[in-house]
């Protein structure tokens, strides 16, 4: 038996990190898998028209659907004509869906399911054939593809793109605002990383040489403003720099700022003052001390400080609300669209912010580990 | 010239958060402090507990603790708006709305890898032949564990304890998402008594830096000033 407490075995180790690994499976994985999953489902359209969705499956996409296409979309109307108000609520929530890719089906569902009801069910069907928006195979592409799994409307969507009836990929109407928010959350991230990575320097190099005490009380009043919250520190940067999308900016990266000064204070304060000293002794520059020997040893705290504020930047959306409203960034949209319950589009911009985060941070810590080996 | 540097990014760094005393308004914020707490005190509860096992347990080499590792960092690599809607979302589908049980959770996963951190640098600087003295002077195991680990978990649970507190104190995200009514949620409507943000977060560094301050274990060499 050993003698120290603390070299414990296998399985009492795994023991003891295994609640708190299960916890952040249950509590953050798998609502986050949860979140994805809705990226690729489709769920306005396909309850409100069951038919429908069994007979377009055996639609080859050619041409227009056959008759029995026509014939079960306009029961599917006639049902949710008679189910009195869930079913007009039904309607509305496939149209929205349904005109976020084809404008003009907006009009077209609850204008057919409206005067098809007047007649009966064996004419329901010629109203259908008579609305000219069921005389194109781009609506009918689009209500196919808004009852498949999986979709991939709500990834398209959030990348500016939609499918057409006839193969390939264009512009969808809202592709311009899509990517101007794609490229404001990961322009912003990066911008802050860099912004960060230069104001983070003098103030780690303070901390990491003062006494101990001193130390501490830098480290702790650098930490305040970062516990404090973004939307405490947005509040209070509002009367000091005003609205806008550079005052967003400015608060965000300033705000994320102690993320980069702690881990570098913490790496130059661990490597020690006796290197760089030897260094400057034996004649090299300051600048060279900097370059040579202060840049490696901060290599670990560099590398996670990196990482930590450009995965924060990304996802941060409080200061961008409160200051610049009007120009949203991937984030401030992606809470948008959970507020509304819009989760097709939440889950679509979490897959595009998060696979590059997680990319990204595991490539800044790898990199940060080699320079410690 | 450093230093001048360091002084001015630290001043901008804590420049937001006199100007919230000022403009604080007198409305009434018992709610959003309730709100706060109840979050603040079951998250930081649980972060210290669960870190601390977690940090002790990974002193001990086994299959899969890499993984382990990267998942009870996780948390704190994930831009802040994903987990967010994650978790309004899995509110949903179980029925609630998502209230104080989803912040209480995410904040206590936020606060748990710093509290892992923390009990991992303090276990790791504990000498091992302090055992060894501690076994050939006829000290029994329990009786080493109490006068040789206990006060050095101690203070780093503490500090594990003030950071996960603070630290949910100020978190944001979730709240403004499904607005819930925070302190944080409150000053950003600017309907809150901005005091009680700034107080309670004001003494939990406090005691912080004390803890810290006092916990710098003796022998060591100084840092050089």
């Amino acid at each position: 038996m050993s003698l120290n407490p603390l070299r414990l075995g296998a399985l009492k180790g795994a023991l003891l990190a295994m609640p708190l690994v299960l916890l952040v499976l249950a509590g953050v994985a798998a609502p986050i898998g949860l979140l994805l999953w809705r990226s690729v489902e489709e769920t306005e359209v396909a309850p409100a028209l069951p038919r429908t969705q069994r007979a377009l499956r055996l639609w080859d996409g050619k041409g227009l659907p056959d008759d029995l296409a026509f014939e079960t979309l306009a029961t599917d109307l006639a049902a949710l004509r008679a189910a009195g108000v869930p079913g007009a609520e039904a309607i509305e929530r496939a149209a929205r869906r349904l005109a976020a890719d084809r404008p003009e089906l907006a009009q077209a569902l609850p204008g057919t399911a409206e005067r098809s009801a007047e007649t009966i069910t064996s004419r329901a069907t010629s109203t259908l054939v008579a609305d000219p928006a069921w005389g194109e195979a781009e609506n009918w592409a689009a209500l196919q593809r808004a009852v498949a799994w999986p979709s991939s409307f709500h990834l398209l969507a959030a990348i500016g793109l939609r499918h057409r009836a006839e193969g390939g990929f264009e512009e969808s109407p809202q592709g311009p605002q899509a990517r101007a928010q794609l490229g404001r959350g990961f322009g912003g991230a990066l911008l802050a990383t860099l912004a960060c990575l230069i104001l983070a320097w003098p103030l780690a190099r303070w901390i990491a040489g003062a006494a101990p005490r001193r130390a501490a009380i830098l480290a702790a009043a650098t930490l305040l403003p970062l516990l404090a919250g973004e939307a405490v520190r947005a509040a209070g940067w509002l009367p000091l720099l005003g609205m806008g999308s550079v005052a967003a900016f400015a608060v965000l990266a300033l705000g994320l700022l102690p993320l980069m000064v702690l881990p570098v204070a913490l790496a130059l304060r661990q490597a020690g003052p006796r290197l760089p000293r030897a260094a400057a002794t034996l004649g090299l520059s300051p600048w060279q001390v900097f370059r040579r020997i202060r840049l490696p040893q901060a290599r670990g705290g560099i590398a996670l400080g990196c990482a930590l504020v450009f995965t924060q930047a990304l996802g941060s959306f409080v200061a961008a609300e409160l200051l610049a409203p009007k120009t949203p960034t991937a984030a401030s949209a992606l809470a948008a669209a959970a507020r509304g319950g819009e989760w097709g589009t939440a889950g679509a911009l979490a897959a595009f912010l998060l696979l590059p985060a997680l990319l990204v941070a595991g490539l800044l810590l790898r990199f940060g580990r080699r320079g410690a080996a | 010239m450093i230093r001048l540097a360091a002084l001015l990014v630290l001043l901008a760094l804590l420049a937001p958060l006199p100007t919230l005393l000022l403009a604080g308004g007198a409305a009434d914020a018992g709610e959003a402090l309730r709100n706060s707490l109840l979050t603040a005190l079951p998250a930081a509860l649980a972060s210290t507990l669960l870190g601390t096992a977690a940090g002790i347990g990974l002193q001990a080499r086994f299959l899969g603790r890499g993984l382990a590792l990267a998942l009870i960092g996780l948390p704190l690599l994930l831009p802040p708006a994903i987990p967010a809607a994650a978790l309004m979302l899995a509110a949903e589908h179980s029925g609630h709305g998502a209230g104080l049980p989803g912040a209480v959770l995410w904040h206590m996963l936020l606060g748990a890898p710093l509290v892992t951190a923390i009990i991992w640098a303090a276990l790791r600087r504990i000498d091992p032949a302090l055992f060894r003295v501690a076994a050939a002077c006829g000290v029994s195991p329990g009786l080493a564990v109490r006068r040789i680990v206990w006060p050095r978990l101690l203070p780093a649970m503490l500090l594990g304890a003030g950071l996960s507190f603070g630290l949910s104190m100020g978190e944001s995200t979730l709240a403004v998402m499904s607005g819930t009514g925070t302190l944080p949620v409150a000053v950003l409507s600017g309907a809150g008594s901005v005091a009680a943000v700034i107080w309670p977060l004001l003494a939990a560094v406090g005691a912080l830096v004390l803890v810290l301050a006092a916990g710098q274990p003796r022998g060591e060499a100084p840092p050089p000033a």
